[in-house]
């Protein structure tokens, strides 16, 4: 086994797997469906306006998911790294045309499935349904969390909690990225992080 | 209005995404149909954007091929008085379209016998037109301009250049829809 193949089978794991007994007939479906994709830094994975064709995990790198405000500027909303799933998800289930981009930040290498072959995973493998339920809780909780952090925290507050919870991969993308996603100017969180350090 | 080249291409695939879904499931009476002779149908309105597309495009190709990658920020947008007033003279206000002009003899569209692929021809264009903005992202395109179909010394900056297509375009999608109203 090649160390791509270990990293795909150790994504495929460590998110299915937590939640589902991954039969050998379902593991040779997902290593067959799941294709990987790269993309430079700055390349799209999901461009605004158009119908998002794949859901990702990624296998390194970091994305960035956003939609432009009235002005044009990015507000960013959330970011994919090693092990997380990516793309827009509202997007790819309803086949419509996506309201945000997702964008790579750095050279990034993910593994896609396409809508009809993720509706096939569901309907072949009804257990996967266990991860589904457990996927939408987890963005459902994050994104109330978040959603309180930002009406009831300080901008510091907001910038303690996030270090806390952040991997150092994050911490090594241009700051206004981070300081989008929490909400600040790029001189207060260059300012709050230059106290931390 | 300023814009930059994320909303030009969400705005571009908002229009693709229009003709594909919307455009692409009417009957071909229904785009073929004009209220007279000096008319247009659908599908004549579509040749007539791609017709556009394909004389902006080696320009757009050349000048982005020769320009130097971007040090991570795009380029800043600049604007031509001229640009700016072309771009505000093709965008429709609503459903109106402003400024009423003719079109030039080159960008006439074909008799409609040979339009039956106009639809996927447009699409392909589009396609393209959409990598060109996405190419002109990742470089530094300050100072550059390319000629336009307004006259070889008349030329506008690369985005303002986008822009003034997709004006121009958002022009024709509102004579589409008034097509449609029409043959009802």
């Amino acid at each position: 086994m090649n160390e791509l193949e270990g990293q795909i089978k150790l994504v495929l794991n460590s998110n299915f797997g937590r939640y589902v007994n991954i039969s050998e007939d379902a593991y040779d479906f997902l290593l067959d469906r799941f294709k990987v994709r790269k993309y430079a830094a700055k390349e799209f994975l999901v461009e605004g306006g158009r119908v998002a064709r794949y859901f990702y995990f990624a296998l390194s790198g970091v994305q960035a998911g956003y939609l432009l405000n009235s002005k044009g500027e990015k507000a960013i909303f959330g970011f994919s790294y090693q092990g997380s799933p990516s793309g827009i998800y509202d997007s790819f289930i309803q086949q419509q045309p996506s309201s945000y981009f997702m964008e790579a930040l750095r050279d990034s290498t993910l593994i896609a499935i396409s809508k009809e072959d993720y509706d096939e995973l569901f309907h072949q493998f009804p257990e996967f349904y266990q991860w589904r339920t457990h996927f939408m809780e987890t963005i459902l909780f994050g994104r109330g969390k978040r959603e309180v952090e930002m009406l009831t925290m300080t901008a510091k507050e907001r910038f303690d909690a996030f270090i806390k919870r952040c991997p150092e991969e994050l911490l090594q993308i241009p700051q206004k990225y981070l300081a989008s996603y929490l909400n600040m100017t790029p001189e207060t969180f260059s300012r709050l992080r230059a106290l931390r350090d | 209005m300023e814009v930059n080249y994320e909303q030009m291409l969400e705005h571009s695939n908002r229009n693709a995404h229009y003709i594909k879904s919307e455009i692409g499931r009417k009957s071909s009476s229904v785009l073929n149909w004009k209220e007279n002779s000096k008319k247009w149908s659908v599908l004549e309105v579509l040749d007539h954007l791609t017709k556009v597309y394909e004389l902006y495009e080696p320009n757009f190709k050349s000048v982005i091929e020769q320009s130097p990658e971007s040090n991570g920020e795009s380029s800043p947008m600049q604007r031509t008085l001229l640009g700016r007033l072309s771009i505000y003279s093709q965008k429709p206000k609503g459903q109106k379209v402003r400024f009423k002009m003719n079109t030039f003899s080159f960008f006439q569209p074909e008799n409609h016998d040979k339009l039956e692929d106009a639809i996927q021809t447009y699409l392909d264009k589009k396609e393209y037109f959409n990598e060109l903005i996405k190419s002109a992202r990742k470089k530094n395109l300050a100072g550059r301009k390319i000629p336009t179909a307004l006259g070889e010394k008349v030329k506008f900056y690369i985005p303002e250049c986008f822009q003034f297509l997709l004006a121009h375009e958002d022009r024709h999608l509102v004579q589409i829809q008034n097509i449609l109203k029409a043959a009802k």
